[in-house]
């Protein structure tokens, strides 16, 4: 037999529906979305509140993340290790977390146990126990993580990006799980207290995606998530004010660091923006992740060799989210490598894509949506998106025809309108000493220097 | 291969039995190196085209290299089959067609920056690296983490050459196909792609990776390091996946060490307040796997208090017997985990690569889980006890530099 040398043909997109899904509402208010999946050994739940940490006073910032986490440490009827084992039983995984815009609780259980798991759940919805001395704990860790971010090179440069990008009274100025000021004076009272307020069934919308038990589970779902409270949630807007008028060059200095950790971005946009489409796919052409073609990826890994990865993106929030891109990089090739980006996303903006990447973009995000949507739980996540920006039910297919329509035209306005290149931030974790000179002969802005130590 | 129509994609995944271990003295990090070099082209592919041919049809690609093997995946809608069997055929086949220095001195410095920023930058980076150091002794494969201690600088194309013929060759290599396939049709594909293909007649044993069961004494080091809060890192040698106990091992190792109601979280973290977090993990490996844990410590705790529970704990497993509901507790989260695992088609293939690969067969990994599941209290009991013992431990103990 001899090697076939010629390539297979692939052919276009194949259609891809996504799977469609029911809507109810209870009583209580909750809206509930059903997906059945047959043949799913597990089941994904998602229940979304609107208790996300836009609601939250700045002065408390950091109190949504930890009502999030207090919430899973015992209910009225049993404490938090009766609570933990009860789930263990019955194999399933319980979380809850914050973003800025929604509360989210996420379960995966094997199907034949899904009113065990909502038995459990609504009871902690209902009677959450919010121990003091538990809580006194959580908020330790929580300062101690803290801590530990700080020291972690990454994480240090989002959240410089962050305080660059947004003026000091901005929303999303503050880190999502407070600061050390902030979290000391959260107590058990103030955890309960934001929970009555915003931890309500009434607007909140729970996702069960799975092998569904049949017509019963809206039953199920009604029988064990009572309304704790009926008072809707009120649905508070992030304050947000663009703080950079110029670029600037912020380095965070570590002395004798391996390597830099690299930021640039700046102010992005909400989800409602009609330029979604055309911004994912020019995001995707120039700094996507899952591609080595992209751009950033072309220039700096494949082709200078600066960094095993160089991604970022548009984040999308209820308010304007940031445009954020990030590398981690050998010192030594630090402003060369900062220089690099930035004209990337210069010459994006000037000059936009070219008809075969926009192609590459395109069928890369489109294509890969049936490998993304295999599992209960992606698919889950996907409706519960739906259901935090109140895109429509038809939000996917939608979605897949808008990719669909753009061209390069509509790509490049987007990006020419969108991109920054004259006001970023660009953030530098790394030895100061080494970086400083080279950074400051780019003139690409201003530079100030932080202790990182 | 493994037919399911749930969702209308395929993983391919090919399995290569050449890792870390099969590395000669002075060439470490080859194996690793050599994953970087698979995806820069091949006699019909240009360079990255792996990446870009299969985005373009919606593909996910990806490879992983470990001490014991390396594996290539994909995910992609299930029509494509063909193109990516062909381009896995065609570096099987042709790699060496299009090696050249370039894209080696280039795939160097980002295997290099994959280091930096695994292991010399981040806080407690090191920490793997130095317990493998310490759990095998010097001239073992797993001595040093295979993808730091590395003499990527001197690696010549010379040396990946040898490498590629030697072990890339058919027979050394397993394809899984998982998801939307039909398996006749499957197969008649993989024939036609790689049936031409060479194999290696001397394709080398695999190298003795055997260890006494137990380390033979305790080493410990303090290693001051850029970290805001003192670490302690306890390590294990434990046994490899071929023995008897690995299955009662690693269920002894979940009930310890794994989730908030583990004993490790529950009493350190929770109940005495000592650590910020605390868990334990076994890697399985054809040699001697290890056995990791670690715990943050709170600031106000005191170190050694900390160090001496989480060594009671672990090494008193066989006097504080598991009890039933412990034990059902663990079954049930290893079995959702079990099935978490092989949700994803692109999972499974990997995962029916990897156990044909080194555990001998793919169906292996059914019985894998029903070995788990069947594991009794005086098994896991025994397991423990083999193990976590006084000469048998890595202490380490990150402590924040002085300024």
């Amino acid at each position: 037999m001899a090697a076939v040398t010629t390539r297979p043909a692939t052919g276009g997109l194949m259609p891809f529906r996504f799977p469609a899904f029911q809507r109810d509402r209870l009583d209580s208010g909750l809206s509930v979305l059903t997906c059945n999946l047959p043949g799913r050994e597990l089941l994904a739940v998602r229940l979304v509140l609107e208790a996300g940490a836009t609601n939250e006073p700045s002065a408390s910032a950091g109190l949504a993340a930890l009502t999030a986490r207090a919430l899973l440490e015992g209910t009225t009827q049993r404490d938090a290790a009766a609570f933990g084992e009860a789930l263990e039983r019955i194999g399933a995984s319980l979380d809850a977390g914050v973003d800025w815009d929604v509360m989210r609780v996420s379960a995966t259980v094997p199907a034949v146990h899904l009113e065990s798991l909502l038995e459990l759940l609504g009871e902690t919805l209902a009677e959450p126990l919010f121990p003091a001395d538990a809580l006194e704990r959580m908020r330790d860790e929580r300062l101690n993580q803290i801590e530990l971010d700080r020291s972690n090179p990454e994480a240090r440069a989002r959240q410089e990006l962050m305080e660059a990008i947004y003026t000091s009274d901005s929303t999303y100025h503050r880190p999502l799980a407070g600061t050390a000021e902030t979290v000391s004076s959260i107590d058990a009272r103030a955890v309960s207290s934001y929970y009555s307020r915003f931890g309500t069934l009434s607007n909140a919308t729970m996702v069960i995606a799975g092998d569904l038990p049949g017509a019963g589970t809206l039953d199920v779902v009604a029988k064990h998530l009572r309304a704790a409270n009926v008072k809707p949630a009120e649905r508070p807007t992030a304050a947000v004010e663009d703080a950079l008028q110029a670029n600037k060059i912020v380095v965070v200095h570590r002395p004798g660091a391996a390597q830099s950790a690299l930021a640039i971005g700046h102010l992005g946009l909400s989800r409602a923006t009609t330029a979604y489409a055309p911004l994912r796919l020019m995001a995707q052409a120039l700094c996507g992740g899952g591609m080595l073609t992209t751009r950033f990826m072309f220039k700096l890994r494949e082709e200078k060799g600066y960094t095993y990865g160089a991604y970022g993106g548009f984040d999308f929030r209820r308010s304007a989210g940031p445009f954020a891109t990030d590398a981690l990089v050998e010192t030594g090739v630090t402003a060369a490598a900062v220089v690099d980006m930035h004209a990337e996303i210069s010459k994006m903006q000037e000059r936009g894509v070219e008809q075969g990447e926009l192609d590459d973009a395109r069928n890369f995000l489109l294509g890969s949506w049936p490998v993304r949507y295999q599992t209960p739980a992606a698919i889950a996540d996907g409706i519960a998106e739906i259901a935090v920006h109140d895109l429509g039910d038809d939000h996917m297919d939608a979605l897949h025809v808008d990719m669909l329509r753009q061209d390069v035209d509509a790509v490049n306005a987007a990006a020419r309108e969108y991109l920054h290149p004259q006001r970023c931030a660009i953030v530098v974790v790394g030895d100061g000493d080494m970086v400083t000179e080279d950074l400051e002969a780019t003139g690409l802005g201003r530079l100030r220097i932080v202790d990182g130590s | 291969m493994s037919e399911d129509h749930l969702v209308p994609v395929v993983g391919v995944s090919v399995a290569y039995n050449a890792g870390g271990r099969h590395e000669k003295p002075g060439k470490s990090g080859l194996a690793h190196l050599f994953e970087h070099m698979m995806f820069q082209g091949s006699r019909n592919v240009g360079k990255t085209e792996h990446f870009s041919i299969l985005n373009r049809i919606g593909g996910i690609v990806n490879g992983g290299c470990s001490q014991d093997m390396t594996i290539y995946h994909q995910s992609l809608p299930s029509q494509h089959l063909e193109l990516a069997l062909w381009l896995e055929a065609d570096r099987m086949g042709g790699l060496l067609d299009t090696l050249t220095q370039e894209k080696l001195d280039n795939q160097r410095e980002v295997v290099n920056n994959e280091r930096r920023e695994s292991c010399d930058n981040p806080p407690y980076g090191r920490a793997g690296e130095m317990i493998s150091e310490r759990v095998y002794p010097r001239g073992h494969p797993y001595h040093g983490s295979f993808a730091t201690r590395f003499d990527v600088d001197s690696a010549t194309l010379d040396d990946l050459t040898r490498f590629f013929e030697t072990f890339y060759a058919p027979n050394n290599a397993t394809v899984a196909l998982v998801g939307d396939i039909k398996p006749d049709a499957a197969r008649e594909l993989v024939h036609r792609h790689f049936g031409h293909l060479r194999a290696n007649p001397a394709i080398p044993p695999a190298p003795d990776v055997s260890l006494p069961r137990v380390i033979g004494s305790e080493a410990r080091e303090v290693v001051p390091d850029r970290v805001s809060l003192p670490r302690v890192y306890v390590a294990y040698r434990g046994p490899g996946i071929a023995d008897p106990s690995i299955a009662a091992l690693t269920v002894a190792v979940a009930i310890l060490g794994q989730g908030q109601w583990s004993r490790l979280h529950r009493r350190l973290v929770r109940e005495r307040r000592l650590a910020q977090d605390a868990g334990l993990f076994l890697d399985h490996s054809v040699g001697p796997s290890p056995i990791t844990g670690s715990a943050t410590a709170r600031p106000e705790a005191e170190l050694n208090s900390l160090e001496e529970a989480f060594l009671e704990i672990t090494e008193s497993l066989a006097q504080e017997p598991v009890t039933e509901d412990e034990l059902q507790r663990a079954r049930a989260v290893l079995e959702r985990r079990h099935l978490e695992g092989l949700q994803m088609v692109g999972d499974r293939s990997n995962q029916l690569g990897i156990f044909a690969t080194l555990w001998g067969s793919p169906e292996s990994l059914n019985e894998n889980i029903e070995a788990l599941l069947a594991a009794t209290p005086g098994e896991i009991r025994d397991a423990a006890a083999g193990v976590f013992r006084a000469d048998n431990r890595v202490v380490l103990t990150f402590v924040p530099e002085e300024p």
